[in-house]
């Protein structure tokens, strides 16, 4: 089956606002424990920019 | 962007696929300097005025930039409504009808790829924009705005190959506008993410 019908067959509802707070406040407190753990360094945070450009990049699909 | 570029690179009229490889190309080329452009603009501007000589970047003031984040986090999924600088214009579908369509398509990638002189639909390129300035390097600026041009340009690319004519092109606007929420919730994850990273660095001295 062809990729844009796969897409529009897929049904999705996005989660209530209060469960993406929740999201949220999880990968905070994850993401905290796991650099205060781990220690922040420069090397991560450069890597993790670069991964982070290429989603920001790609986000940009959706401009009007 | 979908509903501007695929015709470009597609061809409202019937173009040969010869052309429409080359269209493709030329996009993803001005895309990539575009971003490759602002990277290093951003850098010189962050250097002039010594946002790193406040102590090596952002990481530096953490507790700012925590709230920064938290902030930009919670914008994404409409939790609080900051107004954020940017421009409304948006680049002209005329140009494909009046320009090569090889030049056109290199012309919309440049602009779009560039970044600030369209809409910026996610928060989380404000973040970059800083993170860039802060850190003082040129060369690592062009490399991460780079990253955002092919970003850009890579779903571009896969839409191109799957979209044989104008009524796909629609149902691929269609799918897109569906997922956009996903899109935010995601960049807010990232946002949240990088706003414990900011407390951990900050706890951690």
């Amino acid at each position: 089956m062809p990729i844009l019908e796969q897409c529009e067959q897929v049904n999705f509802s996005v989660a209530s606002r209060t469960r993406q707070i929740l999201f949220l406040t999880f990968t905070f407190i994850f993401s905290f424990i796991v650099f205060f753990k781990m220690g922040t360094s420069h090397e991560v945070w450069t890597i993790a920019v670069l991964l982070i450009a290429i989603d920001v990049g790609v986000s940009t699909l959706w401009s009007p | 962007m979908v509903g501007t570029i695929l015709p470009i690179v597609y061809g409202e009229r019937k173009q040969l696929p010869k052309i429409r490889r080359g269209s493709l190309i030329a996009y993803v080329i001005g895309s990539l300097v575009g971003g490759a452009v602002l990277g290093i603009v951003v850098s010189l501007i962050g250097l002039m005025l010594r946002l790193p000589e406040i102590g090596g970047g952002i990481a530096a003031i953490p507790l700012a930039a925590l709230v920064f984040h938290a902030v930009l986090a919670l914008r994404e999924v409409g939790v609080v409504n900051v107004p954020l600088p940017q421009s409304r214009w948006q680049v002209k579908r005329a140009w494909a009808r009046d320009l090569h369509p090889k030049g056109a398509a290199f012309i919309y990638g440049l602009i779009l790829g560039f970044g600030v002189l369209t809409r910026i639909p996610t928060g989380l390129f404000y973040a970059l924009l800083i993170w860039v300035a802060s850190s003082g390097n040129v060369q690592f600026g062009a490399l991460a705005f780079l990253l955002v041009g092919l970003g850009r340009a890579l779903p571009v690319t896969m839409l191109a190959r799957e979209t044989t004519d104008g009524g796909q092109m629609f149902r691929w606007s269609n799918v897109l506008h569906r997922w956009f929420p996903i899109m935010r919730l995601v960049n807010a994850l990232v946002l949240s993410g990088a706003a414990g990273w900011f407390l951990a660095a900050e706890l951690g001295k």
